[in-house]
């Protein structure tokens, strides 16, 4: 499995797949996020492989 | 996916500009439309001296990096606002990156001048965000005042510009959509030029730029913003921009070739009045800054 940390510390588990699927999985859009392992940018189009982690950074700021 | 420049690894696709880009070659995308910006648009020279107003935030701090790396005589300001935790993480930020660029820097503490937003904002039984916005505005200028400075550069992105247009459009606020220019007049004989030369990057590019080039930005967000109308209208925008990329850019520029003749160089010099309590301009007699805190004395 994949385990991904959001940027307000929340960890779930996925299975592996592309970049852009783990979003599409987890209902999130590529315009508002980042996704980075071992602190690297990842494009959509790179697979997470079992054992991995990465970080999904919510880039949506307010005020 | 591979960068369009060299054809290496790319680190980031961006789908509005249907390209990909490796670290090198993204960062001289980044700051080749943050100059474009200010060139058409006359931000500033490269002999003026520059304001930045930080406030911990991915954005100001990238802004701030990278006009110090264009060479401009940049100073960053921030104000603590006296939130407690999250204004001290931020200015944590601010002054450690300070620190490793070796950057100048002017911070007003507002606990210190026993104005911390929250206080304030229950004495004056006013919101929380129009008591900050109110505050920061008034020590912005007070500080680009006092300080000499030409101009005040803040890190409005794509994202914010766009979805504010938005927000006055869904309510006909003909009178504050020119605020979504990216850059605002000089006002009167104190309040100095502002200039936005984030405007064409969104908040993803200022995130990728901040994480390539190491700068360590507060993550969190203000916990006085939670509900932020803003906040939805970027929520609506994202949305079309994900099924039709390119979409917000076309809708912002459009926007700005649409007022770009309009006349911007008159001030309000002469309706400008001194605030008899601090002695900035003022429409009135007192200044908003001045009306706001005399409720908490």
């Amino acid at each position: 499995m994949v385990k991904v940390e959001f940027t307000d510390g929340r960890i779930e588990e996925i299975s592996p797949a592309s970049v852009k699927d783990i979003l599409k999985k987890l209902n999130l859009k590529e315009t508002t996020t980042l996704v980075t392992r071992d602190g690297e940018l990842l494009t959509h189009d790179i697979h997470v492989y079992d054992g991995q982690d990465i970080k999904i950074i919510n880039v949506v700021s307010g005020g | 996916m591979k960068c369009v420049k060299c054809n290496g690894n790319a680190v980031i696709n961006i789908r509005r500009a249907n390209a990909a880009f490796c670290k090198e070659h993204f960062n001289e995308y980044f700051t080749e439309q943050t100059l474009k910006s200010i060139k058409q648009f006359r931000m500033f020279r490269k002999t003026d001296k520059i304001m930045v107003c930080v406030s911990g935030g991915k954005d100001s701090l990238v802004l701030w990096h990278v006009l110090h790396n264009l060479g401009c005589d940049v100073t960053g300001m921030y104000i603590d606002l006296g939130i407690n935790g999250y204004s001290d993480r931020s200015k944590e930020k601010v002054t450690a990156f300070a620190d490793k660029f070796g950057l100048k820097t002017i911070i007003v503490d507002l606990r210190e001048k026993g104005y911390p937003i929250p206080f304030v904002a229950r004495r004056a039984k006013r919101e929380d965000c129009a008591v900050c916005g109110t505050i920061k505005r008034y020590y912005f200028n007070r500080a680009a005042y006092d300080g000499g400075f030409d101009v005040v550069a803040t890190g409005h992105n794509l994202d914010d510009e766009a979805s504010r247009l938005l927000a006055n459009i869904m309510h006909w606020n003909d009178e504050y959509m020119d605020n979504t220019y990216p850059v605002l007049p000089a006002g009167g004989k104190m309040l100095k030029k502002k200039v936005k030369p984030l405007v064409r990057l969104t908040e993803r590019e200022t995130a990728a730029f901040a994480i390539l080039n190491g700068i360590d930005y507060v993550m969190e967000e203000c916990p006085m913003s939670k509900g932020a109308t803003s906040l939805i209208f970027k929520e609506a925008l994202s949305t079309i921009e994900d099924k039709m990329a390119g979409t917000e850019i076309f809708f912002y520029t459009k926007f700005l070739e649409r007022v770009k003749d309009k006349d911007r160089s008159k001030t309000d010099s002469d309706e400008m009045k001194i605030c008899q309590t601090c002695g900035m301009e003022s429409f009135m007699d007192k200044c908003t800054f001045c009306r706001l805190v005399e409720k908490v004395k």
